[in-house]
């Protein structure tokens, strides 16, 4: 599965939003789902990938799809 | 709205009213959210089981001067939320914020996002202040999202600021800002979308 497919699959699955809905525009700002809850748990389910926590870097630039994704093409 | 120092504080949004606390605030629910684990680690304070006389020595220690908490009610059902804290710098006009969300229905509701916004028309528009500052852990994802959501900036990171009271080891602390004229030019944006 390439990062976008998990990253679709991860979001779609905390938001929980049909996969078709996810894409580059789901974001924190205008995904009326992506409330601080969901937040919470985006990230959780992201460091349980990528077997790592985020550095407080990463933590402040999450913002959307694209973010998700680069993180998972580590 | 006028306000002076040392008023007790009444600000309402569209599904909640935030109200100084007072003694009779001080409840079995607002001690359960000091006594739990889950609601206080967001603040990494530990959980304590106060006596009401400490928790209402707590709460009216937030004079309505120099530092002021809100509790947060559903408009509708009157379903206590959890409260704020605000602390003044007069002297820099600025302010701190914090905030408990204890009744974990309300988790995901947004209620952050909508109850803050009130406050900082308030410390803004009312009192004048200049800046309003926040300061979650590194691990408070939903603090984090919240100041983000609302347009602050985070300023800076404090490496391994804190002791973490879940699971030891240390936590890097976050500084967020937002200046009174960011947030009138976030609102003005708000307003040219509506």
């Amino acid at each position: 599965m390439s990062a976008a497919e998990t990253a679709r699959a991860l979001l779609a699955a905390e938001l929980a939003l049909p996969h078709d809905q996810i894409g580059p525009d789901t974001a924190l700002f205008s995904t009326a789902e992506w409330n601080s809850l969901a937040h919470l748990r985006i990230v959780l389910a992201l460091e349980e990938i990528i077997k790592r926590p985020l550095t407080p870097t990463e933590i402040i630039s999450l913002s959307g799809f694209s973010d998700v994704t680069a993180l998972l093409e580590e | 709205m006028t306000w002076t120092p040392g008023d007790l504080v009444a600000l309402d949004t569209q599904r909640f009213s935030l109200r100084s606390i007072t003694r009779e605030d001080v409840d079995e629910t607002f001690l359960s959210w000091l006594a739990d684990p889950e609601v206080m680690v967001g603040l990494n304070l530990p959980s304590r089981k106060l006596s009401r006389v400490q928790a209402v020595h707590y709460a009216l220690s937030y004079d309505n001067l120099k530092s002021i908490m809100l509790l947060v009610r559903a408009r509708d059902s009157g379903d206590m939320v959890g409260f704020f804290t605000i602390t003044f710098e007069y002297a820099h006009g600025t302010a701190e914020t914090a905030v408990v969300i204890g009744n974990k229905s309300y988790w995901g509701q947004n209620v952050v996002v909508e109850t803050r916004g009130a406050i900082l028309e308030f410390l803004f528009l009312t009192l004048g202040v200049h800046k309003v500052i926040g300061r979650p852990h590194g691990r408070n994802m939903s603090s984090i999202f919240n100041y983000k959501a609302m347009g602050f900036q985070c300023e800076a990171i404090l490496r391994e600021q804190m002791r973490a009271l879940k699971g030891g080891g240390r936590l890097d602390q976050m500084i967020f800002g937002l200046l009174k004229s960011e947030w009138e030019g976030l609102r003005a944006q708000k307003e040219d979308t509506a």
